[in-house]
């Protein structure tokens, strides 16, 4: 496979999952009933921040943080974060690589581009919901209609490099979620799993009710929740190694180093290195991760 | 003029009559659904192409009328013995004038046409190539004059495309139009790909060849059918920039390190395809190409400098060619073409602008043309003016009136003017798959099908016999 198309596949992929994900925050953030005491304004910019676009946002509509401004800002706005932008993004990465693809998987981005041009904008759960539909479909039609072969395995590490990257910037959030509201600590926790669509595994999981120490040891440790983190990386040291003997090493050794911390840490490690820094390791490693898969594959030497 | 359908005295064609039989049947408004769903189709699966110059970066889908070309068993049969003599003497000039030039010496074409053509590639000179093939793909562009003969207007030897639209209007028809199939038998085309490739795979000296297709990128206007083809073989779509030369070989960088390629199935003009030796500004091709095809360790399809062989300047030449080489008649004429660099031939033209079709020898795609009968008084002196200052740039011909065959508009058949390109592969034997693409004029009167300038497409049907098609 060309380097070049492993590449678009991979980013193709990421560009998906970062649209879902950007809408997933939008709705857990601005869930009708969700008790708020505090600022609201701050409340709207967390999705902003999460995605690191708070400052673009500020140069478009000032200090006007409203419900409107944000959900415009992040679904149909030409800024690099908005769901538009990852969806031309994903669409031309799947035009430019459409004979890797099976022609439904194509067909599945292709239309959910085509939709969302002629979408008329009612709400965020409307959008929410379609959009989440259209994902299904297009991972279904991976799963389905294509063999699991170099391009299905680029794909799928794009969709879980950045799976990992999205829950680890939620948690991050999190010290700025606290800080907003007196209201109980439930609430917090219920929309933080919410916004990674994790909420009623939770539920099945744990006795517990969500609190800030199951919660983050479920989001980051827990090996079979599609969204953890630990399970995003194995799954990604699973592809790495299903690459063949010829696999480059740096991306395997990044993988095993982070899985080291992911299998075996639990929420004293957290505590000893606080919560913050330990958070931001986490994400560098990510980031790592990252540009070590693409020096081994993509990058043309 | 000639109508495909109707034989203008009021009956119709023997191999339409089922089909017009079913129109009948079909209830009103079921083609105009039909034309909807097909629309939305295209759509999603992205058929597209995209227009230079205006919304650039635009993609626009070619309108697919759903009433099919229809060409009976005994004219296909006629029509592919005229293409494969008629492509078989075109590759055999260019092997004559990129080797000895017998076709110069003995007078039947001009040094200076061959030589002076901007066409013509110094760097193909005395090089070997396998079975003497040079145009491995071509698309011979044909049309139906009033007398209901066929006429080549053009042989397109470079880079032809719209051979995806072919097979595309017939899944669309098929999957549009079942009941269709079972009351014709019609030939199949969905073939093309491996015939492609089997053409490819003769054109490498390499027994088991990597092929791979050599794209300018997606914001080409063939790009769909670019990938299309790439993916119905099973091959790599490459870009310039995937490709590089090491001891003059041609390698792409995969995931797992280098790989040779034996086979490029280019889609990017002559003058992008190595910037060392041919336009120093290009960013698509790759530096070095030439001198690893020059020593045999890679095939070009098609090859360079193709493009002496379907100039305008050249075309009247063909009839001779076939003569030259073959020793035979050609089976398929050519229009009538008044060279004007001939005084006598210039004066004629000059009096008869309003009668002609006058075209630029190097244009192509519709571009810089002259249609007499349809053209202002004021666009002819301009023409004139032009044409006296550079006469060996233009060729005039008979305007000939291209056959009409309906479209589905209103609820009715309308008329309207079509040509044929069928696709001709050339390797070790020739290959060819019945029909072609059909293009058609969709405004009214316009003889211009140029998919870049307002034409649509139709599904092309050869019935595999005649007799069990209602035909003679």
């Amino acid at each position: 496979m060309l380097s070049r198309t492993a590449s678009n596949l991979y980013w193709m992929a990421r560009y998906l999952e970062r649209a879902e994900s950007t809408v997933r925050l939008l709705a857990a953030c601005f869930r009708p009933g969700l008790p708020f005491d505090g600022e609201i304004t701050k409340l709207y910019a967390l999705p902003l921040q999460i995605q690191g676009v708070y400052e673009e946002f500020e140069e478009v509509f000032g200090d006007v943080v409203t419900f409107e401004n944000v959900v415009q800002f992040l679904i149909s706005s030409n800024s690099r974060a908005s769901v538009r932008s990852c969806l031309e993004a994903a669409r031309e990465n799947a035009r430019s690589e459409r004979s890797r693809l099976s022609s439904e998987v194509w067909e599945s981005i292709n239309q959910t581009w085509l939709e969302f041009q002629e979408m008329q904008y009612r709400s965020l759960n409307v959008f929410t919901d379609w959009l989440k539909q259209r994902l299904f479909v297009f991972q279904g039609a991976v799963q389905i209609t294509m063999p699991v072969a170099l391009s299905v395995k680029f794909i799928s590490l794009g969709t879980f490099i950045e799976s990992a990257d999205q829950t680890l910037r939620v948690l991050e959030a999190k010290g700025v979620l606290r800080s907003l509201s007196n209201q109980s600590d439930y609430y917090h926790w219920h929309m933080l799993l919410k916004s990674v669509s994790s909420f009623e595994a939770f539920q099945e999981n744990s006795a517990a009710s969500p609190s800030q120490d199951s919660v983050f040891e479920f989001l980051l440790f827990n090996p079979t929740l599609p969204r953890s983190v630990r399970y995003c990386i194995s799954q990604v040291e699973n592809l790495l190694a299903s690459l063949g003997v010829e696999t480059r090493i740096a991306p395997l050794k990044s993988t095993a180093n982070l899985l080291v911390k992911l299998r075996f840490d639990n929420m004293n490690d957290i505590l000893e290195c606080g919560q913050n820094e330990y958070i931001q390791n986490l994400q560098d490693e990510v980031l790592q991760l990252g540009e070590a898969i693409n020096e081994g594959y993509f990058t043309i030497t | 003029m000639f109508d495909e359908i109707f034989d203008g005295e009021g009956g119709c064609r023997s191999h339409y009559s089922k089909y017009l039989d079913w129109l009948k049947s079909c209830p009103s408004g079921h083609l105009q659904q039909k034309m909807i769903e097909a629309d939305l189709m295209f759509r999603r699966i992205g058929i597209t192409f995209a227009v230079y110059g205006e919304d650039e970066g635009a993609e626009r889908l070619i309108p697919s009328d759903p009433v099919p070309r229809i060409i009976s068993a005994k004219e296909w049969e006629f029509l592919e013995r005229g293409l494969e003599q008629r492509v078989t003497a075109l590759n055999m000039f260019l092997h004559d004038i990129y080797h000895e030039g017998h076709i110069i010496k003995a007078g039947i074409i001009p040094a200076n046409k061959i030589y002076q053509n901007a066409q013509f590639q110094p760097c193909m000179m005395n090089l070997d190539l396998p079975n003497n093939i040079y145009s491995q793909i071509c698309g011979v562009d044909l049309i139906r004059g009033a007398d209901g003969n066929y006429y080549v207007l053009e042989d397109n030897l470079r880079v032809p495309s719209g051979v995806s639209y072919m097979l595309q209007n017939r899944r669309m028809s098929q999957y549009l139009f079942p009941e269709l199939f079972s009351k014709y038998q019609v030939a199949p085309v969905e073939h093309y790909p491996a015939l492609l490739k089997q053409t490819l795979e003769d054109c490498s000296f390499s027994h088991t060849p990597t092929i791979a297709v050599l794209t300018p990128g997606p914001y080409n206007s063939a790009y769909y059918e670019h990938a299309f083809l790439a993916k119905e073989m099973g091959v790599e779509l490459v870009e310039g920039r995937d490709l590089f030369i090491r001891d003059n070989k041609v390698w792409m960088h995969t995931i797992y390190g280098d790989k040779q390629v034996d086979v490029l199935y280019r889609r990017i003009d002559d003058a992008f395809l190595d910037p060392l030796v041919l336009n120093p500004n290009s960013y698509l091709g790759v530096p070095g190409l030439i001198n690893a095809y020059r020593a045999g360790n890679v095939a070009i399809a098609n090859s360079l400098g193709t493009g002496v062989a379907d100039d305008k300047s050249i075309y009247p030449y063909v009839p001779q060619m076939i003569k030259f080489y073959l020793d035979q008649e050609p089976i398929l004429q050519n229009v009538p073409t008044r060279i004007l660099s001939n005084p006598d031939d210039l004066k004629y033209t000059l009096e008869n602008l309003d009668k002609l079709v006058v075209k630029e020898v190097h244009g192509a795609g519709g571009y810089g043309m002259l249609i007499g009968p349809t053209s202002t008084k004021a666009e002819r002196e301009r023409f004139a003016e032009i044409l006296k200052n550079k006469p060996e740039g233009y060729i005039a011909q008979p305007t000939i009136s291209l056959s009409t065959c309906g479209i589905w508009l209103d609820e009715d058949l309308t008329p309207r003017h079509i040509d044929l390109r069928p696709f001709v592969l050339s390797g070790s034997k020739v290959r060819i798959t019945p029909g072609g693409l059909t293009r058609v004029a969709l405004t009214k009167g316009s003889l211009v099908v140029n998919s870049s300038q307002g034409g649509g497409t139709k599904d092309t049907w050869v019935l595999s016999e005649d007799s069990q098609n209602g035909g003679v």
